[in-house]
């Protein structure tokens, strides 16, 4: 823990960052992020196994960008998230230094993003236990079963939009939920408008999604909305061949096209 | 509050047949929205669109709708009246009433409901419509012509005599085409070089035309009025500015044994070479891959012996950028050879070939000069059997179309042959003589009548060799179906005319569609025959379907004319349905989110990168997408592609598709 504060002091002390995003502990058991404006304040900063927020979705938020140079406490989900954005052109308008805590407890500082992109082609995490085993159960349902507990699911959905807030890959300024000429999702809490919601949601992330699993742990009702996005993953890298926040040159099945392409999916 | 009028055409009886056309107008009236509505017999007549101008002041309609026939057809014609009329001529909408109504419809109450349907989902648009002003893109006055044959040398001698600037890009060393490969031409029989060269020269000699042989088209990119080329000039090894084309490095090169393609393969060129004697420009190249020097590294003759000091072993290709408006591919055809055909013998038989390598045996220029000789032993045959069809009409060997110049090519053949050996016998095997334009007829008539030129109406099922003859087996077809058997010196196929090997890659650079066959396929088979789905690039000759010469040129200033329209004005003027990026106020300037994934959705290359900044500072505030709207063709892929609905087809805007579909579901029963 003082290998990493030490280094992040290093970092404030020669003016590589003016902002620290990283954790603290809370009087949950997980611990909670924090943002570090002075040297003064680094004594909090930690990094355990149970940091599991996604960072890099307040490298969004105009207040944070203000702060022009920003370091970043990154867990593997993050380092994703930051490759897939790079791909996606976000961070032309910040300097950020981004920083992660491998297996063996070293303190890693990248130089650059092609750094980031090896360690995450290195380390790339496989899908969670859980989450595939719930998923092979939904499959393993009949096709009416699974629409009736997705329904189910969705219906128990306030619309709060954590889901969205929370998302890395969720940063459009004006969300299509809120384009209202013309309107084209229900934006009050009943079945057809969720499910349009949460179809729609899926959809944008198929092939962005880094699989942080935020959305679902985030879900103040329970629903495991990740699940969707998992699923889009594991389909498109079995007809594709495509990974998420792997590539910095962004290799995004839905817009680009390679002859050699299975095209199963069409009957 | 729109005003908007409904016009209800009758198409003659196209739609009134099976369309009760006056309840759609009296429905029509009833609509939300709806104004003014009628109906009547000819919409597009003069006096109808003078009914539509009227309507539009009488009742301050601010949008129309016209039930009639395709937008293809005539939604020009009825946008002119609607500006005639005093509105903006994009709030003038076609409800396509016959190709979607009464051409697929019986006349039924069903068909006239249908037709109404279609009235309200357009009357519904109309009210979502908004004013849209045409484009004005500039125009870059320089033509390309691609293909230096006689199709591309026609077309840039008439672009170019009308003033323009031409860049002409020639594959192999010299200009000329298979044309300055022919002997004589039908059916005047004139000498083909001697009505070719002149024009070849001045083609070089033009001020206007700037010709780079031995050059490909690497890449096309960008549009109308504003292409942007790359050319491969590839390594000539030839300094062009020193050579004086004297020839000593061609009598010198020890490398003689490479099969001619100027002579169709019937002799031997060098490895230094220019292809024949009239080539323009005179000047030769080296052919590496045959190249004692390039292969082995050893050799250098032409090197030592040239007086100008103008061999270059170190030339490398050279890509240059040239900027143009508009684009004339000329790039020709190709033939099957005798290989094609395992009947035939498989090109196995020396004395059995094509009719170009007939054409190079009868032409003074030739590897025989101008004699008939028999390849395989120089004997001058007695006997000919010219196969008409070889390939051609044959679904079995895949090619169903006919090749057009064969039935005429294969008389002047047996003529040629006949005027040069009174006594020879020439025997043509045919399915149907295709002899259909200026002279044509006369020209097989007088092959038949005053050559004696022995026609059998019958196809030839085997050829194989017996005792140094060609025994040809075939049926006649007018005498009951009769065996026929010739013992013949020489057989010539009229083989099929095919597009070129690498067309298919040509047309994918040029972003142009093609057919099956790889041939380039028009904008329109009757009514744009010269220009092809991409604005700007026009067809000329046997890139596009097996032609003739008087076709080829016809076409080719066809084309050259088109191009000539297009350069007449400095500015061009192009539909505004385009793509656009929405912009709103500051801090949020635009909805985009910059994330640029979809300038790889793009098929044109439309979408860029946009920085937008801060006027005084120059800082730069937001990053966006930009669709250039000279490239965008308004096909609507990043607009179903942007996740947050960022970018909008003028003309067919979300909100104007989904008021279509309301008007659909939500009708009154």
């Amino acid at each position: 823990m003082k290998l990493l504060q030490n280094k992040v002091a290093e970092l404030f002390e020669n003016g590589t960052i003016n902002l620290m995003i990283g954790f603290k502990e809370a009087l949950t058991k997980q611990p909670v992020p924090c943002f570090i404006e002075k040297a003064s304040e680094i004594e909090q900063l930690i990094y355990t196994k149970d940091c599991k927020n996604n960072l890099s979705v307040y490298l969004h938020k105009p207040e944070v960008k203000q702060a022009g140079k920003i370091g970043i406490l990154a867990n593997i989900a993050t380092l994703r998230a930051l490759v897939q954005l790079t791909s996606e052109n976000q961070f032309w308008d910040i300097e950020k230094t981004v920083l992660t805590v491998n297996d063996k407890e070293e303190v890693i500082v990248f130089s650059d993003m092609e750094e980031v992109e090896a360690y995450v082609q290195a380390n790339f995490p496989e899908f969670s236990e859980e989450d595939l085993k719930l998923l092979d159960y939904l499959e393993s349902l009949s096709r009416e079963d699974r629409w009736k507990y997705w329904t189910e699911q969705f219906s128990a959905c306030i619309k709060c939009y954590a889901c969205r807030a929370v998302c890395p890959m969720c940063y459009c300024p004006q969300c299509t939920v809120e384009c209202n000429q013309p309107q084209w999702i229900k934006t009050s809490a009943q079945t057809t408008g969720n499910l349009e919601w949460h179809i729609m949601r899926a959809m944008h992330l198929a092939g962005r999604c880094i699989n942080c699993g935020e959305c679902g742990r985030i879900c103040p009702v329970g629903i495991p909305v990740h699940l969707l996005t998992v699923k889009m993953n594991q389909d498109l890298f079995k007809e594709f061949g495509t990974k998420s926040g792997f590539a910095l040159k962004g290799d995004y099945a839905l817009n680009s096209f390679k002859p050699d392409d299975k095209e199963g999916f069409i009957k | 509050m729109a005003r908007i009028g409904v016009f209800i055409c009758h198409c003659g009886e196209n739609i009134s047949a099976t369309v009760d056309v006056a309840k759609v107008a009296e429905e029509a009236a009833k609509m939300p929205g709806v104004a003014y509505a009628m109906d009547y017999k000819y919409m597009c007549s003069d006096p109808g669109q003078t009914k539509i101008i009227e309507a539009i002041k009488e009742h301050k309609l601010t949008g129309i709708v016209v039930g009639a026939c395709s937008p293809r057809m005539h939604e020009a014609t009825f946008r002119k009246a609607a500006e005639k009329g005093g509105i903006n001529p994009f709030l003038c909408e076609i409800a396509n009433l016959r190709e979607q109504v009464s051409w697929v419809h019986p006349r039924t109450e069903a068909t006239t409901r249908k037709a109404i349907d279609i009235v309200r989902t357009i009357v519904n648009k109309v009210s979502k419509d908004t004013p849209l002003f045409p484009i004005k893109v500039p125009v870059t006055k320089t033509a390309l012509v691609i293909g230096g044959g006689i199709a591309g040398i026609q077309a840039a001698l008439d672009i170019a005599n009308a003033g323009h600037q031409v860049i002409m890009v020639e594959k192999s060393p010299s200009i000329g085409g298979h044309m300055s490969q022919l002997s004589e031409t039908f059916p005047t029989l004139d000498c083909s070089q001697c009505i070719l060269t002149p024009r070849m020269v001045e083609v070089a000699q033009h001020p206007n035309i700037t010709l780079h042989t031995f050059a490909e088209v690497e890449s096309v990119s960008g549009f109308v009025g504003n292409f942007d080329v790359k050319v491969r000039l590839k390594a000539r090894s030839v300094d062009m500015s020193k050579c004086t084309g004297c020839g000593t490095c061609w009598q010198k090169c020890p490398s003689k044994k490479i099969p001619d393609e100027f002579n169709a393969g019937l002799s031997y060129r060098t490895a230094i070479y220019s292809p024949f004697p009239q080539a323009v420009p005179n000047k030769p190249v080296i052919d590496r891959a045959n190249c004692n020097y390039f292969q082995k590294g050893k050799c250098g003759i032409c090197k030592k012996v040239c007086p100008a000091g103008a061999i270059d072993y170190e030339m490398e290709d050279e890509i240059i950028d040239i900027k143009v408006g508009a684009i004339v591919t000329a790039t020709g055809f190709d033939i099957k050879h005798t290989d094609f055909f395992p009947e035939y013998g498989y090109g196995e038989f020396k004395d059995v070939i094509d009719g170009l390598q007939f054409e190079r045996l009868a032409s003074a220029s030739g590897p025989t000069s101008g004699e008939i000789r028999r390849p395989s032993d120089g004997k001058i045959p007695e006997k000919i059997v010219f196969l008409a069809c070889s390939g051609s009409r044959d679904k079995a060997k895949g090619i169903e179309y006919c090749s057009k110049i064969c039935c005429m090519y294969t008389a002047k053949h047996a003529m040629l042959y006949k005027h040069k050996h009174h006594e020879g016998n020439a025997y043509v095997f045919y399915m149907d003589i295709r002899s259909a334009g200026k002279n044509y007829d006369e020209f097989v008539r007088r092959a038949i009548e005053e050559d004696d030129v022995h026609y059998i109406r019958g196809r030839v099922s085997r050829i194989y060799e017996k005792d140094g003859k060609l025994i040809v087996k075939g049926v006649d077809t007018l005498m009951n179906a009769e065996p026929v058997e010739i013992e013949a010196d020489m057989v010539v196929l009229a083989t099929a005319v095919v597009a070129n090997p690498d067309a298919e890659s040509v047309a994918q650079k040029m972003h142009i569609s093609y057919d099956k066959h790889h041939f380039f396929a028009e904008a329109h088979p009757k009514l744009r025959p010269v220009e092809t789905n991409t604005a700007g690039i026009m067809l000329a000759g046997a890139c596009q379907t097996a032609k003739d010469i008087p076709d080829t040129v016809s076409q080719a200033s066809a084309a050259a004319s088109k191009i000539m329209g297009l350069f007449s004005s400095d500015e061009m003027t192009r539909e505004p349905v385009v793509a656009v990026v929405n912009r709103c106020m500051p801090p949020l300037f635009t909805t985009c989110t910059g994330c640029l994934l979809c300038l790889e959705v793009c098929p044109y290359h439309a979408i860029e990168r946009e920085e937008i900044k801060d006027r005084r500072t120059g800082e730069i505030l937001k990053v966006a997408a930009k669709v250039n709207a000279g490239l965008c063709q308004g096909c609507g892929t990043c607009v179903a592609f942007c996740r947050n609905k960022s970018i909008d087809l003028q003309g067919f805007s979300n909100q104007q598709m989904l008021s279509e579909v309301v008007a659909l579901l939500n009708k009154p029963f």
